[in-house]
């Protein structure tokens, strides 16, 4: 071995000890993926606002303005409009290929840009044009897009749905007094990708679609064909579908060939090293081919789905990023890395973090509640790894581990993954993720693949085969990723504030934080029994989710009216039905993702204990001391909070969370209808983002001692930080004891461990056992946080010696110097497990 | 209580609270209201000593 490289090997071993897995990161990558790493443009934003030099590209504003203003707009469905204007985006915006970069595609006109989608909402377009940030790139531009955003308007997702929601609904969706947003006003969504069928080769769809219009055209048009008006009827139904969809597949391979002819002028004219103007006319090449052919290397599925992917992002922002890699990837790397060898596993390996790398330069512009809610992550983009195929054979294999090992290299906040876990799961694919875990990246979540199919199978009436196809369509929720399964949005925009409803309870409806009434009045609860008491919280709650639920049903109209042209091109039964994404029915896999959903059954049981049971206060002395924020209460507040708390397996505490699981299901959840084909109610999927920080100041001080201000816990079946006081198992047993298939759509725990204890391969034998014990319980859901205090407190000290250190905040992990103070010290306080 | 960053002393309620990392802490971030610095109050101990006083 050289010199060097027994320096670099000795300098990387120091680094692990030492546990500074950033540092470890950045010498042990190649310097391409070092340069790329940091010449990378990261889109989150620090509390509300976007990181300084982020500006939004308002290219989309200009051509849509021209577009809808045209007198073909006036008279065309929608649809059609929408596909001219998105085709025409794509043949002008400007383009651009990152030095040593080799997969290339981006939405918007540069890399610092933040593509804004015209036709979602006139808000998050107010927003950004005012934003102090000084969003608008420059001054002069200010005037036609001020008036574009006007003239744009009544052509959004936003006006549309506001003309028909009443004025409280409008007046909720604006307030998060109970759910925070709603779909149209986020000008973003979450859909799921068809397995197969989107990396099939879009000539191949175009073919279909032509076919299609031919046929329609045949019906409506021919000389001589016999009369039918059912037949004809259809046709007219179908048709500007078919076009829209036609419109676009053909800009999209037009925009992937402007790739193909810039790389090659670049290498032709302008590119001076060898090596680098191969790797140009490589990238022309596979431009030229892809996505319009399917992919047949893996430097081609790489380029194929970054470019598919962001065409769709070009006509709606997308919040997440449904993906299973391991799958959709494997015959290509199987073919190139393990059967034929034409690619060696270094630049697997180099060309797998390039992609993680181009996968977290994406960013949508999102409203300012939705920046705090995912504070320091542009995401969450969590793609799924491993699990149980349709066939049922184990899913995870060499790309599963390729990927899981760019991720240590690269670093970044998205994508980030879950490891769909199950007993027969390949151990080296195990053992990687948990190495993720202990470079501190706080991903990959682990998923019960078992419960989570079960689970899929008991909401939404999937098929076992197409339940086992499942991606995680935002944080935790899997969808599946079949013709039937797929889902064009997340039903959950809105999401709803869980634990309002016992605050709601307590003040008869009134919103002590907002001084509104706006519940239904369930009664006075000094004249309570517990019992009623707890029969008022679930009437909140029914009154707080069908809110949330009807506002979503309606819009759901509204999309159906604009529909997604680029979207339903990747999807069969759009293709062959020639019904827009929204027109579909999907199986269904809806669920209104509830934030801060423990708290408030903390609440519910030390009233119990100190009110009802030991009576040591009267309902009017709890009630007196809330309303102050418990100012001036500091020895009764400490009773409240030493009452019994979820997550340390006490029967007191635990019977009242799991009631509350139960009758909710039954009597909120369960009597909902949505557009689900074969769907089963509509379910809650308690987790929390950032919310457990954004929340807490729109929940008032309850009885578990929380005042108005106060973080709330952190997941959605986690225990409140620092009151899980008996250990690692007594959580999971608390937990444990929630029926994971059927009493919500999925949940979220967040737990803590040693760093200094799981050293070594004893540290994975006891986190593999830790896992068993998880698994054996049938909790759909765990994830980690392995940094110690010491490194965090060091981090707030000095955060610039720390900026690639992450933590897991609540179903994504961010950069800990990129959260603010406050998300940074919730992070502290929860409890380190010892196992 | 005094602020540690200008000086300014009041009773706590004229602190504004802001929050508290975990509910089981006595301390807590409180809000000036002359210079809005954070100032780490000591909930319980601030209490007894403005209870002390008021008798």
């Amino acid at each position: 071995m050289s010199t060097a490289v027994e320096e670099k090997e000795k300098a990387l071993h120091e680094h692990l000890e030492k546990r500074e897995y950033w540092w470890w990161a950045e010498k042990a990558r190649s310097s391409r993926i070092d340069y790329l790493r940091k010449a990378v443009w990261p889109k989150a934003a620090k509390g509300s606002s976007y990181l300084p030099g982020t500006k939004i590209c308002w290219h989309g504003y200009k051509i849509y303005r021209e577009v809808f203003d045209t007198p073909d707009a006036k008279m065309d469905p929608y649809i059609l409009t929408f596909a001219k204007a998105q085709a025409k985006v794509l043949d002008t915006i400007p383009i651009f290929i990152i030095d040593q970069s080799r997969i290339v595609g981006y939405t918007g006109s540069a890399p610092h840009k933040l593509y804004m989608t015209p036709q979602s909402s006139f808000n998050v377009a107010w927003d950004m044009y005012n934003d102090r940030m000084d969003l608008v790139d420059r001054e002069e531009d200010r005037p036609w897009i001020k008036e574009a955003i006007e003239f744009m308007k009544p052509y959004t997702y936003e006006a549309r749905a506001d003309r028909i929601l009443s004025r409280r609904q409008r007046i909720m969706c604006s307030t998060s007094q109970t759910f925070t947003g709603s779909s149209h006003r986020e000008s973003q969504t979450y859909s799921t990708t068809q397995w197969g069928y989107f990396h099939s080769g879009f000539n191949n769809i175009l073919a279909q679609v032509n076919e299609n219009i031919a046929e329609a055209e045949k019906v409506l048009y021919e000389v001589g064909a016999r009369p039918d008006f059912p037949a004809e009827y259809d046709a007219l139904n179908k048709l500007d579908n078919w076009r829209s969809f036609k419109i676009v597949i053909e800009a999209m391979l037009r925009w992937a060939k402007r790739y193909s002819r810039l790389a090659k002028i670049i290498a032709e004219n302008f590119e001076t090293d060898p090596q680098r103007k191969q790797e140009l006319m490589e990238i022309s090449r596979i431009c030229a081919k892809v996505p319009g052919e399917a992919p047949e290397s893996y430097h081609e599925f790489l380029m194929y789905d970054n470019m598919a992917q962001r065409a769709k992002r070009y006509e709606w922002g997308e919040g997440a990023w449904p993906a299973k890699p391991d799958t959709w990837g494997w015959p290509c790397y199987k073919k190139d890395v393990i059967d034929e060898k034409t690619l060696s596993q270094d630049d697997a390996l180099d060309l797998t973090c390039e992609y993680l790398i181009r996968a977290f330069e994406y960013g949508n512009p999102r409203n300012r509640q939705y920046r705090e809610l995912m504070t320091g992550d542009p995401g969450p983009y969590v793609w799924a790894l491993g699990g149980i195929l349709p066939d049922g054979s184990d899913g995870a294999n060499e790309l599963s581990d390729t990927i899981l090992k760019a991720a240590r290299l690269v670093r970044v906040a998205s994508p980030t993954y879950a490891l769909r876990y199950h007993p027969k799961i390949r151990t080296e694919t195990l053992r990687q993720a948990f190495e993720c875990i202990r470079h501190g990246l706080g991903y990959p979540n682990i998923r019960h693949d078992d419960v989570l199919v079960q689970s899929n199978m008991y909401w939404s009436g999937t098929p076992l085969e197409e339940a086992r196809t499942w991606t995680a369509q935002a944080c935790i929720v899997p969808c599946p990723g079949t013709k039937h399964g797929v889902m064009p949005a997340r039903y959950s925009a809105s999401s709803t504030l869980g634990s309002k409803c016992v605050e709601l309870a307590l003040w008869n409806g009134f919103n002590p934080v907002f001084k509104m009434q706006i519940g239904p009045k369930t009664g006075d609860p000094t004249k309570m029994t517990f019992d009623e008491l707890f029969d008022a919280c679930i009437e909140q709650f029914k009154v707080i989710h069908w809110e949330g639920c009807k506002i979503r049903n309606i819009s759901r109209w509204v999309e159906e009216e604009i529909g997604r042209p680029m979207l339903s091109s990747g999807w069969e039964e759009c293709i062959e039905t020639g019904k827009n994404a929204f027109q579909r029915r999907e199986y269904g896999n809806n669920w209104l993702t509830t934030f801060i959903w423990t708290d408030g059954w903390d609440a519910m049981a030390a009233l119990k204990k100190l009110v009802y049971d030991e009576k040591k206060y009267t309902m009017e002395q709890v009630l007196e001391m809330l309303k102050v924020n418990w100012e001036g209460y500091e020895v009764e507040r400490m009773d409240f909070v030493r009452a019994p708390k979820w997550g340390n397996d006490d029967d007191y505490v635990d019977e009242i969370v799991v009631k509350a699981y139960n009758r909710t299901r039954d009597e909120v959840l369960l009597p909902c209808k949505d557009w689900g084909r074969s769907s089963r109610g509509i379910p809650t999927a308690p987790q929390n983002i950032a919310a457990y920080t954004v929340a807490g100041v729109l929940l008032g001080a309850l009885p578990n001692g929380r005042r108005l201000g106060d973080t709330c816990y952190d997941g959605g079946c986690s225990p409140g930080a620092g009151l899980d006081k008996k250990g690692p198992t007594a959580v999971l047993r608390s937990v444990g004891k929630i029926d994971h298939v059927t009493s919500h759509r999925a949940n979220l725990l967040n737990q803590r461990l040693s760093p200094t204890q799981l050293v070594g391969d004893k540290g994975f034998e006891l986190w593999h056992n830790y896992i068993k014990t998880w698994h054996d319980l049938r909790i759909n859901h765990v994830q980690f946080n392995m940094v110690d205090n010491e490194t965090l407190y060091a981090a707030q000290k000095e955060p610039e010696k720390y900026s690639e250190l992450m933590v897991r905040v609540a179903g994504y992990s961010a950069h800990f110097t990129g959260l603010n103070k406050k998300t940074q010290d919730t992070i502290i306080a929860r409890n380190v497990q010892t196992l | 209580m005094k602020c540690e960053h200008c000086g300014f002393e009041g009773t706590k309620g004229t602190f504004r609270y802001l929050y508290n990392t975990t509910l089981d802490a006595v301390t807590a971030y409180r809000e000036c209201p002359k210079c809005f610095g954070w100032v780490v109050c000591n909930e319980l101990e601030e209490e007894k000593k403005e209870k002390a006083v008021a008798k």
